[in-house]
């Protein structure tokens, strides 16, 4: 267990040293030149000799290499540059969008748990019934479904029509019910079906059936030992999903009007402002990898015995 | 009369197809008696050993009666499964390596199975599992407790399933194939551990395909060929006298000598 | 495996519906009464009639025409792009597995790299960063999915890698390539197939997606999620400019995970009891 848990670590920090490697590659292809922006920002006719200067200060006469690691650096102390497009310090946009995103992608997550797992219990419980089959298609449908269709859609029938929300966001939780419903609503489809799936696979096994033998019932053996053996599918599922959800969010604040990093990395993108974009980037592909790492470390909590089995590449 | 398990016309029908795979059986065990089930793979005697065990699948209809002291097992209301499965009726499963829940410690799982069929409080429940795993054979019983079914052998998982038989003193003990996972050493060793259980009183229903462990075994045989019994007759009786072809097949596959001991 | 697949409902559902995205994609001119981008300020919001049959938009533009020709960009994007990015993976998943060691590790902590930033938010970058076009939102697609594909690839490789006959193959002589080619590939492409067709759902969303977002494409495009982007401004006038672009990209992304629904099914098949 042990020996398992360090060379996940290592592959932790390997794969996000890539990620920041990967992301500062990123700001290196920009043919913007973030200095002579920010120069004439201030002074519109600024000449060579100022633009210099800016340069200087904002360290990016320094070789590659050098400006790699200061970068880092950076991430590490807070002081993240400044934006081109905002023209105020990146951390300082960062603090004010973030905090939305996260609390969407938290009430998502809710809303997912909180969907799926009574859900596919059920599902597993009244097998191939009418309420299973129902499930099914609705999951499938919700794969299916546009985000940002699903959100207008909603947004028609309980802001326009309805009025129990309104278009523009309110403040607080009750602005982002509609938000970080839609954002689950992918999520909570694939998630059912891993999970019944999962729980049905669990069902056939030998254990199940001696377990009936000896006389334990059916709701028993279910909630004490299936529900168990079947989550580390739908756990790591659920991890690679946070990476669509804190993308999705982009899509989801776009059509609520909410202003949140999603929107922000757009204007960003837009405005070629690489270097906001990548620092974001990285932040994310962090959270992600290190959300996977619990999940791993989740399922191996849940199931000791997975650790013999775990393919180790 | 004393009959602790009657089947009477036993017929089991895959549903997909309407294949008949067990076609009218007839047999009856008495207390403390065994009765072996010998046939090759498709022969039926899993499907029988199932169907008795109350886990048949829904892919199969079973059609007939299984008696258990005179209650009908094809008719058992749900609540009445926990008073007969795991209590009077135990089963040893064929694999012993995937018998257990991988999550769960032996010691919660053989504690569970007393909590449901015994009023008893956790010390007692504790100390009956200890007995029970000495009773099995199984020396160092707390550590045995402690461990997760993966770091068990598959021979002392097998002892773990005959000391749940034991705690709760079942009288009839259905085993389905329980030598075919093991190797040599521990397949002898079963089937004295089921002599034995035998010699204590509990009625034993042994189903194999392998014959060496039928006549080690002993007591009476049903050979079981195509969902039918062919030949029905006490161990040394079939060795020397087999009756019907297949039986005769049979034995001369397997490596007996004519007085039927097994060779080493 | 084909007379299977066509028994289930699904999979004839799902067939029908692709079959119908593809010809409304292909034979877009001949289907369309109108040109999607004619632009006649003078006869917006016309109602659905003969000439219109669904009426037209804000900017006079035929709503129906521009929904056909809408699926040209879906199918047309989506499929060379999923082409490219299923060859990338097959062939890097396999030698991966295949050839084990070293490049099997490089290559698995490179994907978990390229895996760890949310295809949308890469992609988005990407298109940002070179501007629009269609080869670009292709390539950003591709840069932002492909260590998925071969992650898949893989993960289905090591799983066949390690059944007998393979072990029997090794055996008998045949090297790695020759494996691969003749022995691996054919029996993962089932189970492959099945991804690639929940692959083409995902892609579809995901450029709509960027559309709606104003990426990638010139405005005023009629592909579904840019028009959907435009129709907002009816969200209250004209709800059902919004309906329609949504409505048709469900259906196209419906019928492709259908299909690989059933496709899956039929090649592991869920236990009926």
């Amino acid at each position: 267990m042990a020996s398992y848990i360090r060379k996940r670590g290592i592959v932790f920090v390997i794969v996000l040293t890539g990620v920041s490697i990967l992301s500062f590659f990123l700001i290196t292809l920009s043919n913007k030149d973030p200095a002579e922006i920010i120069a004439r920002r201030g002074v519109p006719a600024a000449n060579e000799n100022m633009i210099e200067a800016v340069r200087v200060e904002l360290g990016l006469d320094k070789p590659i290499i050098a400006q790699y690691f200061n970068w880092v650096k950076g991430l590490f102390t807070g002081n993240l540059g400044i934006s081109i497009y905002s023209f105020n310090p990146i951390a300082q946009d960062l603090k004010q969008y973030f905090p939305t995103s996260f609390a969407l992608m938290g009430l998502s997550l809710l809303w997912i748990v909180i969907i799926s797992v009574p859900i596919s219990l059920l599902c597993a419980f009244k097998r191939n019934k009418l309420f299973d089959k129902v499930v099914h298609g609705l999951s499938l449908l919700g794969i299916c479904l546009p985000t940002f269709w699903l959100g207008f859609l909603l947004l028609m029938a309980f802001a326009v029509n309805l009025s129990i929300f309104t278009v523009l966001p309110e403040p607080g939780i009750k602005g982002l019910l509609l938000p970080s419903f839609t954002l689950a609503v992918p999520v909570t489809g694939s998630t059912i079906r891993v999970f019944r799936a999962s729980l049905l696979g669990e069902m056939n096994r030998d254990y199940v059936i001696y377990a009936k033998t000896r006389g334990l019932s059916d709701k028993r053996i279910i909630c004490s030992h299936v529900i168990r053996n079947a989550l580390p599918p739908a756990v790591t599922l659920f991890c690679q999903y946070l990476g669509y959800l804190i993308a999705g969010s982009a899509v989801v604040e776009s059509v609520f009007s909410l202003k949140g990093i999603g929107t922000h990395l757009i204007s960003c993108i837009m405005a070629m402002d690489i270097t906001t974009v990548a620092t974001c980037m990285v932040i994310i592909a962090a959270i992600f990898v290190a959300a996977n790492l619990l999940g791993d470390v989740v399922n191996l909590l849940l199931c000791p015995w997975m650790v013999r089995e775990k393919d180790v590449s | 009369m004393n009959k602790l398990l009657e089947i009477k016309d036993l017929s089991i029908t895959l549903r997909k197809e309407s294949r008949r795979i067990v076609k009218g059986l007839n047999f009856d065990l008495d207390a403390g008696c065994s009765l072996t089930l010998l046939g090759q793979s498709g022969s039926g005697k899993t499907l029988t050993c199932k169907s008795i065990l109350g886990v048949l699948g829904v892919q199969f209809f079973p059609a007939g009666e299984i008696l258990f002291e005179g209650h009908n097992l094809l008719n058992l209301p749900e609540k009445a499964r926990g008073s007969i499965y795991g209590r009077q009726i135990a089963m040893i499963a064929q694999n012993p390596m995937t018998a257990f829940d991988p999550a769960a410690k032996i010691g919660r799982q053989m504690d569970e199975t007393l909590r449901i069929h015994t009023k008893l409080n956790r010390t007692e429940r504790r100390s009956r599992c200890l007995h029970a795993l000495s009773e099995a054979g199984l020396t160092h019983g707390e550590t045995i407790m402690e461990s997760y079914p993966f770091m068990l052998s598959g021979g002392m998982l097998q002892r773990v399933m005959i000391a749940l038989a034991l705690m709760t003193d079942a009288k009839l003990i259905a085993a389905d194939e329980p030598t075919t996972a093991l190797d040599v050493e521990n397949r002898n060793a079963t089937v004295d551990a089921f002599i034995r259980l035998r010699e204590r009183g509990t009625a034993v229903l042994l189903v194999t395909h392998d014959f060496t462990v039928a006549a080690r075994f002993g007591g009476r045989i049903l050979v079981m060929n195509d969902g039918e019994i062919v030949e029905d007759d006490a161990v040394d009786n079939i060795m020397k006298n087999p009756q019907h072809p297949y039986t005769r097949e049979l034995l001369s596959a397997s490596r007996l000598s004519v007085y039927g001991r097994e060779e080493v | 495996m084909f007379h299977k697949l066509l028994r289930k409902p699904q999979a004839t559902l799902g067939l029908i519906i692709i079959c119908m995205v593809l010809f409304v994609a292909i034979a877009a001119p001949l289907i369309a009464p109108h040109d999607p981008e004619a632009v006649d300020i003078s006869g917006k919001y016309i109602a659905p009639c003969a000439e219109y049959p669904l009426g037209t938009d804000q900017l006079g533009r035929c709503e129906f025409s521009r929904l056909v020709y809408g699926a040209r960009y879906s199918i047309g994007i989506t499929l060379p792009t999923l082409f490219i990015l299923a060859l990338i993976g097959l062939v890097l998943g396999t030698l991966s597995a295949g050839k084990g060691g070293i490049f099997d590790k490089v290559m698995t902590i490179l994907c978990d790299i390229f895996i760890a930033f949310p295809a949308l938010i890469t992609a988005i970058a990407i298109i940002g960063l070179l501007g629009n076009g269609l080869q670009n939102i292709a390539l950003a697609i591709v840069i932002s999915m492909w260590a998925w594909f071969t992650r898949m690839v893989r993960s289905y490789s090591v799983l066949e890698m390690g059944k007998d006959y393979i072990t029997g193959a090794r055996i008998a002589g045949c090297g790695t390539a020759k494996i691969v080619v003749r022995h691996l590939i054919p029996n993962i492409m089932p189970q492959y197939l099945v991804y690639l067709s929940t692959g083409v759902a995902s892609t579809i969303l995901m450029i709509s997606s960027f559309a709606f977002l104003g990426l990638g494409l010139p405005d005023g495009i009629s592909e579904w999620g840019a028009m959907l982007s435009e129709a907002r401004t009816g969200l209250y006038s004209h709800p059902e400019f919004l309906l329609y672009p949504g409505l048709c990209i469900l259906v196209a992304a419906a019928g492709f995970n259908l299909f690989g629904e059933a496709m899956r099914d039929v090649i592991d098949p869920e236990d009926a009891s």
